[in-house]
């Protein structure tokens, strides 16, 4: 009796101890990918936060569901091609008229003015955000490429 | 509690096991439809452009997946609690699911999937889900004295792997509603991703661990390695820090890269008795001839995965693999090879009589399902692989023609596997509608 006592004090003591772990774990990666970049990157944390219109402009990709077709940092659907430097790749120009009148595999988009504003808010700040994809194996294990923009020069 | 309260509750347990199973077969039927037509699309994109759209192809066909496996866990975590939380709480569960089964879908079907990779439903409509995944836990929890005499270890794996389903749940949808109520707390752009796949992380974690739970249940085994705390500390701290190689190459900070290396490469730590279980596998050793092939392809596919998962998380190689194929198909053999194979396994152990189940028939469903997977790991491996050569070497849009004659045999493969999916739902399906129709009364908490 005493050991079957014990086991099931075990099994929710493990259970407990991991769910616990794991919330501590997420509360850790919020607060640390907030902060540390800022010295594993350089001056990089600027570039990566987000201005109003940038995410005004990622709830208008989550609500258009891009991510159905295209990635981000190679993140997402594969039908299409990676956005994260559209803009370098295309201009902001080409990308606003491509995403309106739609093209070889793309159906044209139903967005009103300021949503395709935002929305290429968002995708200029991603263009400025880092390097994706990478034409070279960078030194960085990792690919620390992602935020040094040199490396696609 | 009165032998009349007994019978009634089995019957309870019985009726209530069944129809998760039937919904998940059904799903799954149905999500493997959408993902063949989403490969004919991918295969020959100018020629369908407008009959099949991605917009909708793409998040039903991961809607339906996810609401398959969690109503074939809940299911088959139906069948191995004794129940204790009467019918209220089953009819309200079973609301809660639908609800979020029929918005979700219908959102989706009309054109208005929101939301992030995985998660293409409103965050309003995670509440049912949440509600339902709440009564499974209260249901499991509440039978924690049986489940834990049975087997400490498989309780374990369910339970926490429930939590971590629900946990995964919250944290993705709070994030999302925050930021969707205009909130500051994720203007960063790398914490918003890192919580994003911490959140899926925990969610996909958890429903692996939650469906090993249940087959160590269904086998009668006691995983005995999990009871040594250095083995539990090891696999405890893989499954809370191997989120971190899903985006490697974004500037999260560097020691979350580095844990999630090394928690990814324990993973070989369950490498070689899993190579030790397959290679020892004897039919003679199964109660039921049926299970054997089932058992067989659940280890192969475990294998492959945990292979995989390693190899993938070398960095090195991830820079090659991020963003193509491959990923999905490593993503896919899990899912199917073992996420499914395990809720096919549970659905054919809760028929009244077990040996009646055709094993001829099992065995050539899981033949056609080995073999698509097979043929799909070497076609979207040899795509996803160069397309991750060329894009270090040459302009990304210079390689797209040169992979497309490569996935024409994507929706081939797709059919086949859709026919393997069909053939063993429909038996599992079958029967659960055999065995209501029959005596529910009868069933028996069997192991395989």
């Amino acid at each position: 009796m005493n050991l079957k006592s014990n086991l099931r004090n075990s099994t929710s003591f493990r259970i407990l101890l991991l769910t616990i772990a794991n919330l501590c774990v997420a509360i850790m990666v919020y607060f640390s990918a907030n902060s540390v970049q800022s010295t594993d990157y350089g001056d990089s944390s600027n570039r990566l936060v987000m201005d109003h219109a940038s995410r005004k402009g990622q709830q208008v990709w989550q609500q258009k569901n891009c991510i159905a077709c295209h990635s981000l940092y190679g993140l997402g659907g594969h039908l299409g091609p990676d956005l994260t430097q559209v803009i370098k790749r295309k201009g902001a120009a080409f990308t606003q008229a491509y995403i309106l009148a739609g093209g070889y595999k793309m159906p044209e988009q139903d967005l009103d003015k300021q949503e395709l504003k935002v929305l290429i808010s968002y995708l200029t700040f991603l263009n400025n955000s880092g390097t994706y994809p990478i034409k070279n194996f960078p030194e960085h294990a990792y690919g620390k490429y992602s935020t040094d923009l040199s490396s696609s020069e | 509690m009165s032998n009349s309260d007994q019978m009634n509750n089995r019957v309870l347990i019985s009726n209530s096991s069944h129809r998760y199973f039937i919904l998940s077969g059904t799903t799954f039927i149905v999500a493997t439809l959408i993902g063949f037509l989403a490969s004919v699309k991918i295969a020959l994109p100018e020629n369908i452009v407008s009959d099949f759209n991605m917009l909708t192809l793409r998040p039903l066909h991961t809607f339906l997946s996810l609401v398959a496996v969690i109503a074939g866990l809940t299911g088959l975590i139906h069948f191995l609690i004794k129940l204790q939380t009467g019918k209220l709480l089953q009819q309200l569960q079973w609301i809660g699911f639908m609800i979020f089964l029929i918005v979700g879908s219908i959102s989706i079907i009309s054109g208005n999937a929101v939301g992030r990779e995985y998660f293409s439903w409103s965050v309003w409509n995670s509440i049912p889900l949440v509600f339902s995944l709440f009564i499974l836990l209260w249901q499991l929890f509440s039978s924690q004295e049986s489940l834990t005499q049975k087997s400490p270890e498989a309780f374990w794996l369910v339970g926490m792997g429930c939590l971590f389903i629900f946990n995964g749940l919250i944290e993705s949808q709070l994030s999302q509603l925050t930021q969707l109520l205009n909130g500051e707390l994720f203007s960063n752009y790398i914490t918003d991703l890192s919580i994003q796949w911490h959140g899926i992380d925990t969610f996909f974690a958890g429903i692996n661990t939650a469906l090993y739970g249940g087959a160590a249940f269904l086998l009668n085994s006691k995983p005995k390695p999990l009871r040594k705390p250095v083995l539990f500390i090891i696999a405890g701290f893989s499954l809370l820090f191997t989120f971190g190689h899903h985006h490697y190459i974004s500037p999260q900070p560097n020691f979350l890269k580095h844990l999630a290396f090394i928690a990814s490469i324990l993973a070989m730590m369950s490498f070689w008795r899993h190579v030790q279980v397959y290679k020892k596998m004897n039919p003679d050793n199964f109660t039921h001839g049926y299970t054997f092939p089932i058992w067989k392809a659940i280890e192969l596919w475990t294998i492959v995965s945990i292979v995989s998962g390693v190899v993938f998380a070398i960095p090195q190689i991830n820079l090659l693999v991020h963003g193509t194929y491959m990923v999905v198909i490593h993503a896919m053999g899990s899912m199917i090879g073992i996420n499914f194979m395990i809720i096919l396994l549970g659905g054919l152990t809760v028929a009244i009589n077990p040996s009646a189940i055709n094993s001829k028939n099992i065995e050539r469903g899981v033949k056609l399902v080995n073999f698509s997977l097979i043929g799909l790991w070497i076609n979207l491996s040899l795509s996803g692989l160069t397309k991750g050569i060329l894009r270090i070497n040459h302009d990304y849009e210079y390689f797209q023609p040169f992979r497309e004659w490569i996935l024409l045999f994507f929706p081939v493969l797709g059919l086949v596997l859709l026919c393997g999916i069909l053939y063993l739902c429909y038996q599992m399906v079958n029967l659960q509608f055999r065995t209501m129709q029959n005596n529910p009364e009868l069933l028996k908490n069997s192991t395989v």
